[in-house]
């Protein structure tokens, strides 16, 4: 079985590539990292990430999207090879399911998942985002069985960390145990040696009751591979890539090695030219390129967005030459950026213009 | 398992909606749309903006974009008389115009830049909120890591280490009211991230726990507080890095406000959006003029007030709703009554779950829902009020607790005790009761109804309320001051207000570096340009004071002004205060900038030497000591008004004291003690007042300035304008290539190691290692006769074998020798420095 679905072939697998390649990638991206549409690598899967959800929404399409069902397009044979080799591109955890159950019967006990086979669980969630949390001032012993998915072979080994009562059952076989009684250093952690393929698990895991949920937890493989399994807030982000359109495009992100003062004027031949509105000089420029917010879009932005293209070599060069610069405004006339300083008490102008497919002027006003 | 029910989609976790409200959710415009704040136009539009950095309108449920490309903009303000948008955006306070009208925004005007930034992420920008005069006021983040922060030897604690000063102004909020403006109004904030505009031009702001920050709180701002985070502190004239650093917790605690309301964590909040004020006028049912904030964390609504106890506000929390579909960060009433809430579930947990909604409160216009109303505090205990009659059993329990205030992040509710409950009563109406409990000030009250039900047996809505009593009342309640004419707006204070902190004391320039040559358009104001002819010049052109004001003969709107003045020395204890040497210079006959001695000589801060009398006082005191001359220089802009009569403009005021910058494009609020009434050009005029002596000399006046041309080149008059303004607000500083951390060195003693590696590169050279010890020399020298001998130098065995001429005693020479003898033995592995590496055997 590979991937959570019997009886897929090499065969099967590469019919779906093609058809990745012929079709979905144009909204999804070719590496499937997404573009117009959702990522279908990362961990957030809008409408479940079971194989019978993704087919689904291959069936049937997303309504008031883009997405539109692909049944009476393709052949059943095809959608189930397009499906399955979505899942053959998937690494990491999912379809985590979280039950909550009762805590009085699993007091003083190892918790295994037999004990869990006489109680009836009182909530079971489907996580959309594969990450364990729980409801504020919950109490309980919860049990979350999920999937995951290798690509890199080598040892794996799961890292809790340790608060309460934790067991860790993969494919059946326990290969954690911690407990708050025990002297530190006493768990039991077992290495996995794991081939690519797909795998379940499940967590059991109990703690005092408290304002806040503190399971902590990731599965950590060979070279830097790291699952995580808890502790974030849904934010299952849409990628967004900043394109040049008709018209110049000026733009203020965060870019590495850049002053955050920056405008990044995007002009319709793909050229971005970096000025710096404090010192009225142009810092850096590309051409062939696009600004990449995505990476800024998790968490709090705590990473920068990207300008993918190639710099254009000695673009910097002071343009006002005046210590005394006033930054006024911008705006983008047609395809022209247009930037308004006061220099020196003077109202002065510097205007970006594309030059052939790679290159700018700069006339000031 | 049997019966296995998927919530597919989080459902609201334990959703709690009051009687009578109902949640409702728009959906969002498609793509990458996380929303950070939003505000309502008057014809019905809504604007939200984008983290992603993008403006929408929602009109007749159609989204359109506006405007795009910013950076992280996180608050949106609607200027009706402009038509125009303003958003904090992290580097600016941007203006977002629409000149032709076609919904789509085509100019992006700087509003202000004069902020610091460093790039850190952590440097968000807050706002803007408005007040009635049409001024913008937002908050500046400080950076969660950097250099400059301020440990005081506390653990890190749980959620964070100390946030940290990278630029100036962070940790800052400021007020600016039109392109270039940048009026840093108040310190010590951290991540004020909530920020509003009370229907009294208050200005109130949230922040959340953290280091200096016990937990989440509601702060009434005032112009020149200080709010309790030192790492901002270095941008206050009487502050340095250097001295923050050497202050402790107990210092910044004598020097704080203390938040008006204590949120409890995880009861009420974790992370509090901004506060707005139902002026619904009972369309969002019986809670009118309370103030409701959203939580980012807790995905609820709840409900503060306040009440002024002995000049402070201080007040009362209670939760509201709660199940919101994403976090809360921005409220906004529409004109129907419907409370908005811009949501999101990014960087932070919140309850909710999803990443990011839009949803609005709606009350369906009858029922009430059964709530704890508000509370106030009495002399002996509390009052609380509830929206309808309470049943038979009524059993309040009380606790009592406080925070510590430190470095650590958060603080505990340390010293959590019961309270006895006596004295209870109920109200004829039984929908208010009073009771007394033990009151001590600095602590909250958690006043608790637990299984209250009300007459017909329903359940309350939430059990709890809080009340933060920074203050009991005092036993005489200090007899209430009729409103002044002037409403200082936006400041917090109210004229002569002696609780205001004083501008911090600065020392002037010299009397050389204030003389400013006499402009060619000048007109000198001599003996012959003044109308009282009680007021003479002497033979040196000095004026003393004389009886009744003294008018210019001529009128003048805008212009700039310089004269010097002199206080006549005096050390009689009934000429203090007010009566030491006070005048005024009456700018257009109305506008006082007050001249008073304020070397030593305390008074309230709006009294001032150089203060906008009863309004604004000075940036800093520069007063010179009694008997010295000293300079006003003075840069005005007339007030303009409509032909109606009413204000268009105000009179704007920058100003040096000898020198120093002390009041910067600053606003007058009217005349002296009274609102702006219409004029046109009037005299200039100087003050008598009661008191002790004060002359006057080189007096003249620029008439017909244009203010704006002339500010800046009038800022550059005595090199020390803006100073905080220039230092940094384009470095770059990545937090990630900080510095490498040095190794120490371990085989010498820490204080050997301070002496001697005087570049603090932990490496000593040879050349370290003996200049140290040839210091050392005089010292032990006591004698002074140029030589150590047996009883200045205390190791006979080293001083016989350095002796080389066996005189008895070292000459600087053989004294050095010792040492030179012994760097090889610390310079364990032979590199030629001492090193980290070098390690005892």
């Amino acid at each position: 079985m590979l991937f959570g679905v019997a009886n897929v072939t090499a065969a099967d697998l590469e019919r779906g590539k093609t058809l990745y390649s012929q079709i979905c990638f144009t909204c999804h991206g070719p590496t499937l990292d997404g573009g117009i549409g959702p990522s279908l690598k990362d961990q957030y899967w809008h409408h479940g990430s079971s194989p019978s959800a993704i087919l689904d929404v291959i069936d049937h399409g997303v309504e008031g999207s883009e997405m539109i069902g692909y049944k009476d397009v393709f052949s059943e044979v095809d959608r189930l090879a397009l499906r399955d080799f979505l899942l053959s591109q998937q690494e990491g955890v999912r379809e985590m399911i979280r039950s909550i159950y009762p805590p009085e019967f699993f007091k003083e006990k190892r918790l295994t998942p037999d004990l869990f086979k006489t109680g009836e669980s009182t909530s079971q969630t489907l996580l959309p985002e594969n990450w364990i949390y729980m409801p504020r001032n919950a109490v309980g012993v919860i049990r979350v069985t999920a999937k995951v998915h290798i690509q890199k072979p080598g040892s794996y080994h799961f890292a809790i960390r340790r608060l309460g009562r934790t067991a860790v059952y993969f494919e059946g076989e326990e290969v954690h145990y911690s407990d708050d009684s025990k002297p530190k250093g006493d768990d039991f952690n077992k290495a996995l040696d794991l081939k690519p393929g797909s795998y379940t698990f499940e967590i059991l895991h109990t703690e005092k009751k408290s304002h806040a949920y503190r399971f902590h937890g990731t599965l950590t493989g060979p070279a830097g591979t790291r699952f995580p399994l808890s502790g974030r807030s849904l934010q299952g982000n849409i990628p967004k890539i900043i394109v040049a359109g008709p018209e110049v495009k000026i733009v203020r992100k965060w870019i590495k090695d850049l002053p955050p003062r920056a405008l990044l004027c995007l002009l319709p031949n793909k050229v971005i030219v970096a000025y710096n509105t404090v010192d009225g000089s142009i810092l850096k420029a590309w051409h062939s390129a696009e600004i990449n917010q995505t990476p800024s879009l998790p968490d709090r932005s705590q990473k920068q967005s990207e300008i993918n293209g190639t710099e254009i070599s000695e673009s910097t060069r002071p343009i006002l030459k005046s210590s005394n610069i006033e930054f006024i405004a911008y705006e983008s006339k047609g395809d022209k950026a247009l930037i308004h300083s006061v220099v020196d008490g003077k109202p002065t102008t510097v205007t970006l213009v594309p030059q052939s497919d790679n290159s700018f002027t700069i006339s000031i006003q | 398992m049997k019966s296995l029910i998927f919530a597919l989609l989080a459902a609201p976790l334990l959703a709690q909606i009051p009687a009578g409200y109902k949640l409702e959710t728009v959906p969002l415009p498609k793509g990458a749309v996380t929303v950070l704040g939003l505000c309502h136009k008057p014809d019905g539009t809504l604007a939200v903006v984008s983290w992603e950095g993008e403006v929408w309108e929602y009109k007749n449920k159609a989204w359109t974009k506006f405007a795009e490309n910013l950076m992280e903009p996180n608050g949106i303000h609607y200027d009706e008389k402009e038509d125009s948008y303003y958003v904090a955006q992290k580097p600016e306070l941007t203006r977002l115009v629409d000149h032709n009208k076609d919904g789509i925004c085509d100019r992006y005007e700087c509003v202000t830049d004069a902020f610091g930034i460093s790039g850190e992420y952590h440097e968000y920008h807050y706002g803007p909120v408005v007040d009635s005069l049409g001024r913008k006021y937002a908050s500046l983040n400080l950076g969660a890591r950097g250099e400059f922060v301020v440990p005081d030897g506390k653990p890190k604690g749980k959620g964070g280490g100390n946030m940290a000063y990278n630029a100036p102004w962070r940790g800052w909020v400021y007020r600016s009211d039109r392109r270039g403006h940048f009026q840093p109004l108040a310190s010590g904030f951290r991540s004020p991230c909530g920020i509003g505009m009370s229907p009294s031009d208050e200005l109130f702001i949230t922040e959340n726990q953290g280091d200096w920050v016990a937990d989440c709180c509601l702060y009434h701002v005032r112009e020149g507080n200080f709010y309790g985070h030192p790492a901002s502190l270095p941008a206050r004239p009487d502050f340095t890095k250097e001295k923050v650093l050497s202050l402790k917790a107990a210092d910044f605690d004598k020097l704080r406000t203390p938040p008006a309301i204590w949120f409890p964590r995880e009861a009420i909040a974790n992370s509090p959006g901004s506060p707005v004020w139902d002026t619904t006028d009972g369309k969002f049912g019986p809670f009118k003029n309370q103030i409701f904030i959203t939580d980012q964390r807790q995905s609820n609504y709840f409900r503060c007030g306040v009440e002024k106890v002995d000049g402070d506000y201080q007040g009362w929390c209670v939760d509201f709703l709660r199940g919101t579909s994403s976090g809360g960060v921005k409220l906004a009433f529409d004109q129907q009554g419907r409370l908005w809430s811009a949501q999101v579930g990014r960087g932070w947990f919140s309850v909710g779950g999803k990443r990011t909604a839009l949803q609005y409160a709606e009350w369906d216009g009858n029922t009430t829902p059964f709530a704890i109303h508000s509370s106030q505090l009495t002399k002996t205990g509390f009052e609380v009020n509830f929206t309808e009659p309470l049943g038979p059993e009524i059993t309040p329990a009380v606790t009592n607790y406080h925070y510590h205030y430190y470095s650590t992040y958060g603080s505990p509710m340390v010293d959590e005790k019961e309270l006895k409950v006596t004295n209870f009563k109920l109200s004829k109406d039984r929908k208010t009761v009073t009771f007394d409990v033990p009151l001590t000030a600095g602590k909250v009250y958690t006043i608790k109804f637990p299984e209250q039900k009300n007459a017909k047996a329903r359940p309350l809505e939430f059990d709890t309320i809080y009340y933060t009593a920074n203050k009991l009342l005092p036993a005489k309640q200090a007899r209430q001051k009729k409103p002044h004419a002037i409403k200082l707006v936006g400041s917090g204070w109210v004229r002569n207000d002696k609780t205001r902190p004083h501008p911090p004391v600065v020392a002037p320039l010299s009397g050389k570096d204030c003389v400013v040559p006499v402009p060619a358009k000048a007109t000198v104001l001599d003996a012959s340009q003044w109308t009282n002819p009680d007021w003479k010049f002497d033979a040196q052109g000095v004026m003393p004071r004389g009886k009744g004001s003294n008018a210019t003969k001529e009128s003048y709107g805008s212009a700039r002004i310089h004269l010097e003045f002199c206080f006549d020395p005096s050390d009689d204890l009934n000429w203090t205060g007010q009566l030491y040497g006070n005048s005024g210079v009456f700018l257009m006959s109305g506008y006082e900038l007050q001249v008073v001695n304020s070397y030593q000589n305390p008074t309230f801060a709006d009294g001032h030497c150089g203060s906008i009398y009863g309004q604004q006082p000075p940036r800093a005191n520069a007063c010179r000591k009694p008997g010295k001359w000293q300079s006003y220089d003075i840069l005005y802009k007339a007030p303009e008004f409509h032909d109606n009569g009413s204000l268009l403009e105000p009179l704007r005021v920058t100003m040096y004291h000898n020198g120093i910058l002390i009041h910067q494009d600053a606003w007058a609020y009217g005349e002296v003690g009274k609102p702006y009434k219409k004029h046109g050009p009037l005299p200039l005029k100087i003050q008598d007042h009661k008191g002790t002596g004060v002359s006057f000399r080189n007096l003249w006046i620029v008439p017909h300035v244009d203010y704006d041309q002339s500010l800046a080149s009038f800022l550059g008059n005595f090199g020390n304008s803006p100073e905080h303004f220039v230092e940094a607000t384009n470095k770059i500083e990545n937090p990630k290539s900080q510095k490498p951390k040095l190794v120490k060195i371990t085989i010498l003693p820490v204080g050997m190691v301070r002496g001697m590696d005087l570049n603090r590169d932990q490496v000593i050279t040879p050349k370290e290692f003996l200049d140290y010890r040839a210091k050392q020399f005089d010292p032990k020298d006591k004698n002074g006769d140029g030589f150590l001998d047996a009883k200045e130098f205390s190791h006979p065995k080293a001083l016989k074998g350095s002796d080389k001429n066996k005189d008895g005693k070292l000459s600087r020479e053989e004294h050095l020798n010792i040492f030179r003898g012994q760097f090889p033995n610390v310079d364990t592995n032979k590199d030629g420095k001492i090193t980290a590496n070098d390690k005892r055997k």
